[in-house]
């Protein structure tokens, strides 16, 4: 508060009201703003000039905790008496207003957690589509592990029935050996069998069936992967068996449509517009149509599909891989998926889904190992869940040379307490405590 | 008794208003209560319209109007009604006020009596509720009554000091300050008498109650209805524009902008001369004269804005 000069002071002081005070009733009724117009300004004037009367006026002043139970015997009558507005007035009472403030109370807690600094507003589809392009190729390179032989054969098998360049292929190759063997990390629970090279081997025999594998990549959804009989088994059926799985990926299986909205959004570098297509119900259906048929999207697909080399994890949809989930969902309580920014959970094997967590900006990655649940998004948001998603904290990686602040675009959950996490600008951090001390490469 | 040719308040509304106010209930006729009303209403709205005059009585608080009427009539019913609903309030006034429980009690009391009418004039019993004239609230008027009665004796009496408490305070030892008292430029007074003189009444009251009467904002805030925020950035504002506007009138005095910025600055008065102010006020008349105002109900004016 900005002081006044002391001569100030002194004139305000040395100036003295002319004409008589006004009256206690007057004076009363100014206290109680009952006064307007000229008489109230008759009166401002003379309490300006007046430090008797100001005193008056100051002293005359209920006291506030007088004031407040006048207000409460007011509403207090006021619901005594019979009134056509008397629910309205209701609501307002300290019984309905103390829930009014627990609620506020839990919005606000709600709303601490949710706020993260960093990233603006930016709507939600434009920062997926930047984080996208920023995010995608390390978490290509985080999520998508399949076993290195079945990576090489995919790329071929991709690349030859779209003619898509030979660099894609590689890419798709190179990718493939980088991530060998890496599912074990995220779902040691699903480790493939031994025969699952070989299994996959067979798999990348069937174009159609390939095509489907990596376009349906479950990625984002490690309950899902099916084990290695499922996978031998879905591809040996062919085409047919694809395109019938296309309609339960459709009607059966909201988990594999959300999953691959997932990667579609976050899919980068997409030279054909239609690849961009965000329909949830129709981009399965796309992916997993034989090739005989719309080839000029499949063929897109396949061109993009071989960037990434996904593993094969689709079959889930398949009636086999549908018995077996039902069977797995007795040990596996709940599954998890993420599509838009949301991280959703299934507890009855993928019959329904329901957001477990949606924050600010939207999550970009996750991983699950039991009840264990990790998921990370833009602004180097973070949230760890120990009982499946029930209760999520915020976990903020820092080392002594700062704190993570990129977006989190992979996470690799090694054991309980062995936690990688991929950057967008390709920062590694891990921890061997459970998030409670970071490194950073 | 019909009501008067002047009378700007028929009977007929009048009569209307008696009735919703329950004032037979404390022995006031028809006729007594529009007398009332109508010294009311001429004493605060002298040239009002039928009308105006009309929605001015129905505002008034009638009910407890009738309330003092009826105790300074010496009405039992009435007096049973105004002790159970103000006589333990009044102490909880005094103590608000005085903040001392012996000043509260004695407070309380000696308002009580004033209320009840001890003190007599030409024999009669004459009661302070007469004063009441219903604009505020009856609580209201209490607690400013005896504001006023309090400003009058207890904070007055506080200067009074014994010989025997100043020598305890050491004040008799004293020396008397060897520096003369420096008078302020008379051209910075003129100055700022001139920018207070461009303030509206309620900035050069929110200066007077923050910056003179050490007021809270809040309390500055319940007093003209606002909120403390809205007081907070107006005292700001109105500082802000005081300085400059002293300024200002400093160079229209012919004073270059640095000497006008030194004088306002360079505080030459000193802690003596706001005790001779102070002193000089303390030295004032008796600022309430109380119960020497007639009611208006008993025919003459009392003192007003």
């Amino acid at each position: 508060m900005s002081e006044a000069p002391k001569i100030v002071q002194d004139r305000l002081r040395a100036s003295v009201a002319t004409g008589a005070h006004p009256d206690a009733d007057v004076l009363t009724a100014f206290a109680e703003q009952v006064l307007s117009g000229t008489e109230r300004e008759d009166v401002v004037r003379h309490l300006s000039r007046c430090a008797d009367c100001r005193e008056v006026v100051a002293l005359g002043l209920p006291p506030m905790d007088s004031v407040a139970e006048s207000q409460v015997a007011r509403e207090n009558s006021a619901a005594v008496r019979p009134t056509t507005n008397v629910g309205v007035r209701n609501w307002f009472v300290w019984p309905n207003l103390r829930w009014a403030a627990m609620a506020a109370a839990v919005v606000v807690v709600a709303s601490v957690l949710a706020v993260r600094p960093g990233k603006q507003n930016k709507s939600m589809v434009d920062a997926v589509n930047q984080q996208a392009e920023q995010a995608a190729p390390s978490t290509y390179y985080a999520n998508t592990k399949p076993p290195a032989p079945l990576a090489d054969k995919a790329a071929v098998s991709a690349g030859s029935p779209s003619k898509s360049d030979t660099s894609l292929a590689l890419q798709a190759r190179k990718f493939g050996r980088e991530a060998a063997g890496a599912r074990t990390r995220f779902q040691p629970s699903l480790v493939p069998s031994p025969s699952a090279a070989d299994s996959a081997a067979q798999l990348a025999n069937d174009k159609r069936s390939n095509l489907l594998e990596k376009k349906s990549s479950g990625r984002f959804v490690p309950e899902s992967l099916p084990t290695v009989p499922q996978i031998a088994g879905a591809p040996a059926s062919g085409g047919p068996v694809a395109k019938g799985l296309s309609d339960q990926v459709i009607h059966s299986s909201s988990e594999a449509v959300e999953v691959t909205s997932a990667a579609v959004e976050l899919q980068p570098s997409r030279t054909d517009g239609a690849m961009m297509a965000r329909n949830e119900a129709v981009a399965p259906v796309e992916k997993a149509k034989p090739a005989a048929k719309e080839e000029a999207h499949r063929k897109a697909q396949v061109e993009d599909n071989s960037n990434y080399g996904q593993p094969a994890n689709a079959y889930s949809t398949s009636e086999a891989a549908s018995a077996l989930k039902k069977q797995r969902s007795k040990d596996l309580p709940a599954q998890w998926s993420l599509a838009r920014g949301k991280l959703r959970r299934s507890v009855d094997a993928g019959a329904s889904w329901q957001i477990a967590l949606q924050v600010e900006h939207p999550l970009l990655t996750f991983g699950a190992l039991g009840s264990d649940v990790w998921a990370g998004g833009q602004g180097g948001a973070l949230f760890h869940s120990t009982d499946s998603g029930t209760t999520w904290t915020i976990v903020q990686p820092s080392t002594k040379a700062g704190s993570l602040s990129n977006d989190i675009v992979g996470i690799e959950i090694h054991s309980a307490t062995e936690i990688a996490l991929t950057t967008g600008n390709n920062e590694s951090w891990t921890t061997a405590d459970a998030g409670n001390t970071w490194d950073k490469k | 008794m019909p009501a008067p040719a002047q009378a700007v308040l028929s009977d007929e509304k009048a009569f209307a208003l008696h009735e919703r106010c329950g004032a037979a209930a404390y022995g006031l006729d028809r006729e007594q209560f529009a007398s009332i009303v109508r010294d009311i209403q001429t004493k605060y709205l002298p040239l009002a319209s039928p009308d105006e005059a009309a929605d001015f009585c129905g505002a008034l608080r009638l009910e407890e109007l009738v309330l003092a009427r009826g105790c300074a009539a010496g009405n039992e019913r009435a007096w049973q009604d105004f002790i159970s609903r103000y006589r333990g309030k009044l102490h909880a006034m005094a103590l608000h006020i005085t903040r001392d429980a012996a000043h509260a009690a004695e407070l309380a009391d000696s308002l009580f009596a004033d209320l009840y009418g001890v003190s007599t004039r030409d024999g009669m019993r004459r009661s302070k509720l007469v004063f009441y004239t219903a604009r505020g609230s009856l609580e209201g008027w209490l607690r400013t009554v005896m504001a006023q009665e309090f400003i009058n004796r207890y904070r007055k009496q506080k200067r009074v000091v014994s010989l025997d408490e100043q020598e305890e305070e050491g004040a008799q030892f004293v020396a008397p300050n060897p520096q003369p008292v420096m008078a302020a430029d008379a051209r910075l007074e003129a100055a700022t008498d001139e920018a207070l003189a461009e303030l509206s009444s309620e900035d050069r009251y929110v200066l007077a109650a923050y910056h003179l009467d050490g007021r809270t904002l809040a309390e500055i805030a319940r007093v003209l209805g606002l909120h403390e925020s809205s007081i907070s950035r107006r005292l700001d504002r109105v500082t802000t524009t005081l300085r400059k506007r002293i300024l200002a009138c400093l160079r229209e005095r012919g004073m270059s902008h640095a000497q006008a910025k030194e004088v306002l600055e360079t505080d030459v008065r000193d802690i003596q001369l706001d005790l001779r102010t102070r002193l000089a006020q303390d030295s004032a008349a008796k600022t309430f004269p109380g119960g020497k105002v007639s009611a208006p109900g008993a025919g003459t004016d009392g003192t007003h804005v």
